[in-house]
């Protein structure tokens, strides 16, 4: 029985094999056609855009909320609904954390915070994320039929980074310029 | 009893007028003429093709389909026709051309050195020459000399299959497998 059930699968699928092969014609006296099948795989594609330098100074003011600031990447994804990882990683990175180094290798911790577009909650500011670690699935859904479509403040994610806080600001940084490469990475999933 | 009699006078009767006509052959010379009237029809055939995948990531994003023509007459001119399954020279996702997402493509045919002119125009086939087809429009006539259904590599045609979609300039694509059957009539003129 079983034979005959592996047997009957073996069959089928040559013969579905078969019908999608090309087929050349039969001999005919004036007028004969084949046909051949064509086919091109699209892989997704992705775009990350409207990001931008940050360029903070630490002022007085700052030792009480720390110092902040916002991007508003666009990411496109050529699957509607399709989902994604987005990893954040920083060029002074340390235990999964994110630094500012100065010219004398001073660090300054930093933090990342995500919250994808579609995500409206304002009291939430977003998944903290680790250096070099990917976040949880998301979602893109409708900017994914332009990659170009980033002006509707509605397409844009949120990054929200925070140089120190109140509790860690309380004595002075070390004086002179920090900085930091965050690069953002987006992997379609 | 009366009824076997009479059978076997009947067989003894037509034995010995057998025997008469062969004293009768040997004893005169005998011709016979034999007319023999074969008729061997005309054949075209296309064979040799094979189902073809393009790979959109190279710079000519082309696939090339090899055909064999293929007729009995010593030599005849033939045209081409050519139709696409979504009744264009057109990929669909996944075949279905509801989907929205379509990749047009172009078909140029390069006859072999052995179809020797194009007949419009009593012009020497250039090998350089490329012959643009349209989508379900008959090609110019050309000649196609005879030769056996298993072309040698130099006796095949090609037809060039090239895929119409720029990544940068145009909406990226759904991702997702392309394809498009591509039906090649050859007729007799």
């Amino acid at each position: 029985m079983r034979f005959w059930v592996i047997a009957s699968i073996i069959i089928l699928s040559l013969s579905a094999q078969l019908a999608n092969a090309a087929s050349n014609g039969s001999k005919r006296a004036n007028s004969t056609s084949g046909w051949v099948k064509i086919s091109a795989k699209y892989a997704p594609q992705m775009k990350i855009s409207g990001l931008h330098d940050v360029d903070l100074k630490f002022t007085e003011a700052d030792r009480q909320f720390g110092l902040s600031a916002v991007l508003h990447p666009c990411i496109f994804h050529s699957t509607p609904y399709g989902r994604y990882q987005v990893t954040f990683t920083s060029a002074h990175s340390e235990k999964e954390d994110f630094y500012l180094a100065n010219e004398n290798n001073d660090k300054m911790q930093y933090q990342v915070y995500y919250k994808p577009y579609y995500d409206t909650s304002t009291s939430y500011a977003g998944d903290m994320m680790r250096s070099g670690v990917p976040s949880f699935n998301l979602y893109t859904a409708y900017n994914s039929q332009d990659p170009n479509r980033c002006e509707n403040i509605y397409d844009l994610s949120t990054v929200d980074l925070y140089i120190g806080t109140a509790a860690s600001l309380q004595s002075t940084p070390v004086a002179g310029t920090y900085k930091d490469t965050l690069t953002i990475q987006v992997d379609a999933k | 009893m009366m009824r076997f009699s009479l059978a076997v006078l009947l067989i003894l009767f037509s034995c010995m007028s057998f025997a008469k006509r062969e004293m009768q052959v040997t004893k005169n010379a005998l011709s016979v003429a034999l007319k023999a009237d074969v008729q061997v029809a005309s054949e075209t055939q296309i064979t040799g093709l094979t189902d073809v995948y393009i790979n959109p990531d190279t710079p000519d994003k082309t696939a090339y389909v090899s055909a064999c023509i293929y007729t009995n007459a010593r030599s005849g001119l033939y045209r081409l026709t050519l139709t696409g399954s979504a009744n264009q020279f057109l990929l669909t996702l996944n075949g279905n051309s509801d989907l929205g997402n379509s990749i047009p493509y172009s078909v140029n045919f390069y006859p072999y050195k052995g179809q020797e002119y194009i007949a419009d125009t009593g012009r020497q086939y250039n090998p350089d020459e490329v012959y643009a087809l349209n989508h379900n429009m008959p090609s110019i006539p050309f000649n196609v000399i005879a030769t056996t259904p298993y072309c040698s590599y130099d006796e095949k045609s090609q037809f060039a299959i090239t895929v119409n979609h720029d990544n940068q300039a145009a909406l990226p694509l759904m991702p997702g497998l392309y394809v498009s059957q591509l039906t090649i009539e050859v007729d007799a003129i």
